[in-house]
């Protein structure tokens, strides 16, 4: 190897990068793919029958939460029939730990591959059930949609 | 016999040059930025305008209205020397290029502004003023690291000087004279690239230190100093050292186009000559613009005592060997 030869195949393989195609991902305008199990939001599944919402109102999620994400509010009838009255979930403080869906024992909170999560105002990530829902469905639609629009 | 339309022109092509050295650095700003860009395997500036053309032009506008800060312990006069001193030679040096042949326009128009019979020490002079531009920022700055930019640069750009006027020296020895003019047009047959390489590898190195360009960026190392003697400079005074850079890299790009590329020769099409001149002129000026982007992508800084290592024990006596040679084959020949 004589003087410069270093330099020169520097130069040549800089060339040859450059002659790439970018791996930048236009993310806004043009989606990133992400992986099979990528691990998203925790979504809701909506009840095939009643086309409502399948939580129980159990209290298992809130419990197994490390970080308060979820709080539910429920009452019951003269009979003992419990139903949601509010489900709440503060994405803001979600960790992404799943321990939620683990403990559900009617499988309504659900693994979600959505990522297009981001807002300029912390008090829109307090979520409701539809919220949820409406991202289980769809994943690749952004949780705020209005403000993705020019 | 000199008469309105020779001063016309003459207005013209000053005008002209008065355009090109403002507006160019424009366009090479943004294509640096694209270059590094799919260099590193991004995609560039991409937001401002259609594929981000607009960039520098919006980045122009905010330097602009940024305020224009100087230093309270700063000298102010000097300070406000300093980015001329960096700019007016960048864009007088450009009154002697000629840019394409004579050309008929109802009457011969030389596509220069002037063809100065000592063109080629008019534009080292140039560039020996031009050192003043980064010694005065730094010294009036008031600023350790503006000051170290200065010392840095002041001795890096006289050490590299040197180097440029011996390989600039091979180029004269075979021409006989110092108008870039006559350069050119005795390239007709053979570009002085071919028996003068040791010169141009020379000059092209000795360029690139000039104009304080990696992998010779000492003066500016963000790494280092921040940004070395224009540190304390914001707004329009900074837009004028970027500027100037810009500018004196397409200068150092055009003369070495004239002294070693042929100038404007190459093939033309008949009947527009002319044009298909100027085209190529530009080409080669742009490809050797694309060089300095390519290096800057590759090679890392160097340190300080290797760049003066590598003028004085180096390139200077390469050069001084190439003249030499050059002088020998010279004296063999007539």
């Amino acid at each position: 190897m004589g003087f410069g030869t270093g330099i020169i195949s520097g130069l040549i393989r800089v060339l040859s990068i450059g002659f790439r195609k970018p791996i930048t991902y236009m993310y806004p305008e043009s989606p990133r793919p992400v992986a099979e199990r990528f691990r998203g939001m925790v979504g809701m599944r909506r009840d095939e029958v009643t086309g409502q919402l399948s939580c129980v109102g159990c209290g298992l999620c809130e419990t197994a939460c490390p970080n308060d994400v979820i709080r539910i509010d429920t009452s019951e009838t003269d009979e003992g029939t419990r139903w949601v009255e509010r489900y709440q979930f503060d994405l803001g403080r979600c960790i992404f730990c799943y321990l939620c869906v683990e403990a559900c024992p009617v499988d309504a909170l659900q693994m979600t591959r959505a990522y297009h999560l981001s807002t300029p105002n912390r008090a829109d990530l307090i979520l409701t059930a539809d919220d949820m829902m409406r991202m289980t469905e769809n994943p690749d639609q952004p949780l705020f949609e209005h403000l993705w629009r020019d | 016999m000199v008469d309105g339309w020779d001063v016309l022109i003459l207005v013209i092509k000053a005008l002209a040059i008065f355009i090109i050295v403002p507006v160019a650095p424009l366009v090479f700003v943004l294509a640096e930025r694209k270059i590094l860009g799919r260099i590193q395997s991004r995609i560039g500036p991409n937001r401002v305008g259609p594929w981000g053309l607009l960039q520098t032009l919006a980045d122009g506008i905010k330097l602009g209205a940024k305020e224009d800060f100087i230093p309270p312990a700063g000298d102010r006069v000097v300070f406000w020397l300093a980015p001329l001193f960096m700019v007016v030679p960048a864009a007088m040096a450009w009154a002697v290029i000629p840019i394409g042949p004579e050309v008929e326009i109802g009457r011969k128009i030389g596509l220069w502004v002037t063809d100065l019979n000592v063109a080629i020490l008019y534009i080292l002079a140039l560039g020996s003023v031009a050192v003043y531009g980064p010694v005065m920022a730094g010294w009036s700055s008031n600023s350790k690291y503006a000051l170290f930019g200065s010392l840095r640069s002041t001795a890096q750009v006289i050490s590299y000087e040197i180097t440029m006027g011996v390989a600039v020296l091979g180029v004269l020895v075979y021409t006989g004279s110092f108008s870039l003019v006559d350069i050119v047009e005795k390239q007709k047959d053979m570009w002085f690239a071919i028996p003068q390489v040791i010169g141009l590898f020379v000059f092209l190195v000795s360029g690139i230190a000039e104009t304080n360009r990696a992998p010779f960026d000492l003066p500016e190392a963000e790494t280092e100093i921040v940004a070395g003697y224009h540190v304390e400079y914001s707004g329009m005074r900074f837009a004028m050292f970027f500027l100037a850079e810009y500018a004196n890299m397409f200068l150092v790009s055009a003369l070495a186009v004239i002294l070693f590329f042929g100038g404007w020769h190459g093939w033309t099409i008949p009947g527009i000559e002319g044009l298909t001149s100027v085209l190529w002129f530009m080409l080669k000026t742009l490809a050797l613009m694309f060089v300095y982007f390519w290096l800057r992508a590759t090679l890392p800084r160097l340190r300080y005592d290797q760049l003066m290592a590598f003028c004085w024990k180096f390139l200077l006596p390469l050069g001084i060997v190439n003249l030499l040679i050059t002088a020998v084959l010279r004296l063999g020949w007539s």
